[in-house]
């Protein structure tokens, strides 16, 4: 287990190494814009766009900008400074994680605590009513964009806009330690539009798993020894079926914090996926790149510790 | 030219594209116009009836806190870097530049004691400063002309990167200096400062004294930071020394603002009222619902674009807050330099049969302008002179909808009997990929094929478009038709200089996309430029844009109007240059 865990640390190292150069490449040596005249703001002359472009070292080989790039990130965890408003982008991103973080995990507990139940009825409710009322939603939740539903959402639940003025609207996002309660309520919205189409999936993927399962011949040993139902699904089939959801949740989790972009532009959440959103309209690189590298980091990191909870939870899986 | 809030985001360097907002040719009657019935300095802005009153005088009261919201977020809050057309919110309510614009667009003496001087050469411009104006806590010391002087010194510090200096202050010394002294700036006692220009320009350069650019930094406070790059007076902006009637509190880029009183103001010094005690400013909503959150809310201003439905909505039936008026030009350009726009009769007959008015539906209608006659718009003074909306009687722009006739009559004079192009020249048209730039491509196109002219269209995203296509002099793109440009300031200078001056093409980041270099255009530029008297400059500038017009470098498009949403019982003031809300004159109550 310890040298498994040493060989898939070494390989996310050279992954992240790899998204980096991929990153710098992208943005410094083949950009669709001068990164010196984007530096140097509207209207520069030539003469300070040269200088820019020394000030930044644009004028040495890549080799060097890319060992100068990687050298800031390593030893100072520097992504240097963003082309549009002039401010360091490792403190904007670490100033923005508390949002993302807070919009990420309310979303995940409110699809977990929708999906994973929903899925569970259609699965042992199969073709009954229940069953195709869950999975239609399922399929409309599934085909709304989270950016439609926000506005439809806001538009009639919000307590500015709102038909109906029942939730907190967009632009009140406040920090858990300033205020738990207006966190809470002006995170209700975003966490069930992020959540939608997620717990849908969740749930489709769920009954999908749990049919298989309550197929395989062990079950029908445990039902045969006379186990009480309940028993033989929570205990026997559920852990077999879930084992895919904890690789997808992961995943998503890790995706979600590298910046729900829709979400926290609709809501005005000032998250990292707003920040990622800003940097690609302005064509801010060192944000772009930033936000990249940080998501990539985090799907990474999850990905990583999925792995290694699989093994836990599968005893199947081997580490060689 | 600074960046409007709209769409900033997808654009860079100096063409610029306005707001899309607008109600699809529906709607009233109205074109553009300052709804307030606060003239403009123009004079000619139209009004639409019942709109919001943006008047710098509605009875406002002391006190309260001003609730502002965008969909943008600010850019540079230091006075040296900031040119855009938010910050120059914060900008005007924190600092004193030199001069500044009241509401009605009338040049004040800001921190300036009074009215510049100008030798009659007009290459030495003297002002003198107030003598009590005070910077904000901790500095706590009264502002002298030494920190004007720094101000102007580090305007062309490159870790400050201003985006406007080198454009405007033609002083002597200043083309090479990287931040240390100038030569041609001169403080002979502690409330004067002498400008030594490079050429007759007084009457311009002191226009452009109204730009942020000149407001006093002490360096003391600011110098250490300006040896980084980029400075730190810009990256910590709560850490500047103010002279304005507020001083930046807290500051969140990209996601809140908050400024609060500055202690050491004192209004006898100024014409501003400042009524607000408070100004609270949140950024980064979406458009769609923060326009209509200001439209829900009692006391909100939304200071950036209203997108196109809210607009409708707030037409129909919540008129009283909403406020249009006009910013800047939009225009497609034909590059002079290369062949087949190197014809004058050419360009001609491709203006002729242009449809602008196709243009104006493809931005949104009515409520965002008017077709455009000739260059100057009519948010400038200079409008009145270039014969208003009506322009100089140009038969090839006389039909806004297009003339084929006229069209196939130049089409002659260039050299085509048949009025069909029968030239070996393809022609490329590039322009921005972001909506509306594809269909003002297609406009463009239609016109050229029903000439004759065999076309290729290239879509790219914005900053390509400025930085390897338009923008890029070698790559000689024949038409770019998604240019557009917003004034500086109120002189017609920053209007027509950088976009049609042969003199200002450069090879890379080129603003004048047609390459345009007419030695008589740009003599006739050089002389009104040095013109002291400012009606007169206003009328060698007119006649500026008749030259202009007549040598058709690009079609001229629409004027374009920017509308604003307010919350209806705030007092909101409208800044009539900068098109934007006053922080200074608006009040909660």
């Amino acid at each position: 287990m310890g040298r498994y865990i040493i060989r898939r640390t070494l390989w996310v190292i050279v992954l992240l190494f790899v998204v980096s150069a991929v990153t710098f490449l992208i943005f410094y040596t083949l950009p669709s814009a001068d990164p010196a005249v984007l530096r140097a703001g509207k209207q520069p002359n030539p003469q300070l766009i040269e200088q820019i472009r020394h000030n930044l070292g644009l004028d040495k080989p890549v080799y060097v900008q890319y060992y100068r790039y990687m050298k800031g990130i390593i030893l100072h965890f520097d992504f240097g400074f963003s082309y549009q408003d002039s401010q360091p982008v490792r403190k904007e991103i670490f100033s923005r994680l508390p949002a993302t973080i807070s919009l990420t995990f309310g979303a995940v507990v409110v699809w977990l605590l929708i999906g994973l139940p929903v899925g569970i009825i259609s699965a042992i409710r199969r073709r009954t009513i229940a069953d195709r009322v869950s999975m239609g939603g399922a399929l409309l939740a599934i085909s709304a964009p989270v950016y439609w539903l926000g506005l439809v959402l806001l538009y009639l639940f919000a307590n500015d806009i709102g038909l109906v003025h029942i939730f907190d609207g967009a632009g009140t996002y406040t920090g858990l330690t300033a205020d738990p309660g207006r966190w809470f309520g002006s995170l209700l919205l975003p966490w069930f539009a992020l959540a939608a189409s997620f717990a849908a999936f969740y749930a489709r993927l769920l009954r999908a798993n749990l049919i298989d399962v309550m197929g395989e011949d062990y079950i029908r040993t445990a039902r045969a020894k006379g186990l009480p139902e309940r028993r033989v699904i929570g205990r026997h089939a559920m852990r077999s079926a879930i084992t895919p959801i904890v690789t997808v949740l992961g995943l998503d989790i890790g995706i979600l914090l590298g910046g729900a972009i829709l979400t926290e532009t609709v809501f005005n959440i000032p998250g990292v996926g707003r920040l990622a959103y800003d940097g690609i309209i302005n064509a801010d690189l060192p944000v772009i790149q930033g936000t990249v590298l940080f998501g990539a980091l985090f799907i990474v990191v999850a990905n990583f510790i999925v792995d290694i909870a699989y093994a836990f939870l599968d005893p199947r899986v081997r580490y060689s | 030219m600074r960046t409007p809030k709209a769409l900033s985001a997808v654009l860079v360097a100096c063409a610029v594209a306005l707001v899309a907002a607008g109600c699809g040719g529906g709607g009233g009657s109205s074109t553009s116009g300052n709804a307030s019935g606060n003239a403009s300095s123009s004079g000619a802005a139209p009004q639409f009836s019942g709109g919001a009153n943006v008047a710098a005088n509605q009875g406002q009261k002391k006190g309260g806190t001003l609730n502002l919201i965008t969909n943008e977020g600010w850019e540079h809050l230091d006075p040296g870097a900031s040119y855009f057309q938010i910050d120059y919110l914060v900008e005007y309510a924190v600092h004193r530049p030199l001069y500044s614009y009241n509401p009605a667009g009338k040049v004040m003496p800001d921190l300036a004691a009074g009215p510049a001087q100008i030798s009659k050469d007009g290459k030495t411009v003297t002002v003198h400063i107030k003598p009590n104006v005070k910077f904000s806590p901790p500095l706590n010391r009264v502002v002298t002309s030494a920190d004007v002087k720094y101000a102007f010194e580090r305007d062309f510090n490159p870790n400050v990167a201003n985006g406007y200096a080198a454009g405007y202050y033609l002083i002597q010394g200043a083309a090479n200096a990287k931040g240390g002294p100038i030569s041609g700036i001169t403080t002979p006692d502690k409330t004067t400062i002498v400008f030594h220009l490079t050429k007759s320009f007084g009457g311009t350069f002191v226009q452009s004294l109204t730009l942020p650019g000149s407001a006093p930094v002490p360096k003391e406070l600011a110098g250490p930071g300006d040896k980084k790059s980029p400075t730190t007076y810009d990256t910590s902006p709560t850490k500047q020394a103010f002279t304005g009637p507020y001083m930046i509190k807290s500051y969140q880029a990209g996601r809140s603002l908050t400024l609060v009183r500055n202690p050491n103001w004192d209004p006898s010094t100024d014409y501003r009222p400042a009524y607000a005690d408070k100004i609270v400013w949140k950024a980064g909503a979406d458009p769609n619902v923060a326009s209509r959150q200001t439209l829900a809310s009692p006391n909100l201003l939304m200071a950036d674009t209203v997108p196109a439905p809210v607009v409708k909505k707030a037409y129909q039936s919540q008129r009283k807050q909403l406020s249009v008026s006009p910013l800047g030009d939009y225009y497609a350009t034909l590059n002079t330099s290369v062949p087949p726009f190197n014809n004058v009769n050419l360009r001609r007959a491709v203006v002729a049969a242009a449809n602008r008015q196709g243009y104006l539906l493809a931005r949104g209608g009515r409520l965002v302008g008017q077709v455009a006659t000739h260059f100057i718009g009519p948010d400038n003074p200079a409008f009145k002179y270039a014969g208003g909306a009506n322009g100089f009687g140009f038969d090839f722009l006389k039909n806004p909808a297009g003339d084929m006739t006229v069209a196939k009559k130049y089409m002659k004079a260039a050299g085509y009997p048949s009025g069909k192009y029968t030239g070996n020249a393809k022609v490329l048209i590039v322009g921005s990929n972001a909506d509306p730039g594809p269909k003002e491509m297609q406009i463009v196109e239609s016109g050229l094929q029903a000439l004759g002219f065999k076309t290729t269209i290239k879509p790219v995203p914005q900053q390509t478009m400025y930085s390897k296509f338009c923008g890029y002099v070698k790559a000689h793109i024949n038409v770019c038709p998604t240019a557009g440009w917003i004034p500086d300031f109120q002189d017609p200078y920053s209007y027509l200089y950088v976009p049609f001056s042969g003199k200002a093409i450069v090879p890379v980041n080129n603003v004048n996309w047609a390459v345009l270099n007419d030695p008589k255009i740009n003599a006739a530029m050089d002389q009104a430029a040095s013109i002291t008297n400012d009606t007169q400059r206003l009328k060698a500038w007119a006649n500026v844009d008749k030259m202009i017009t007549s040598t058709a470098p690009a079609i001229p498009e629409i004027w374009s109007s920017n509308a604003l949403v307010k919350g209806s019982s705030v007092k909101g003031v409208l800044d009539v240059w900068n098109d934007d809300w006053n922080l200074s004159f608006s009040s909660p109550q």
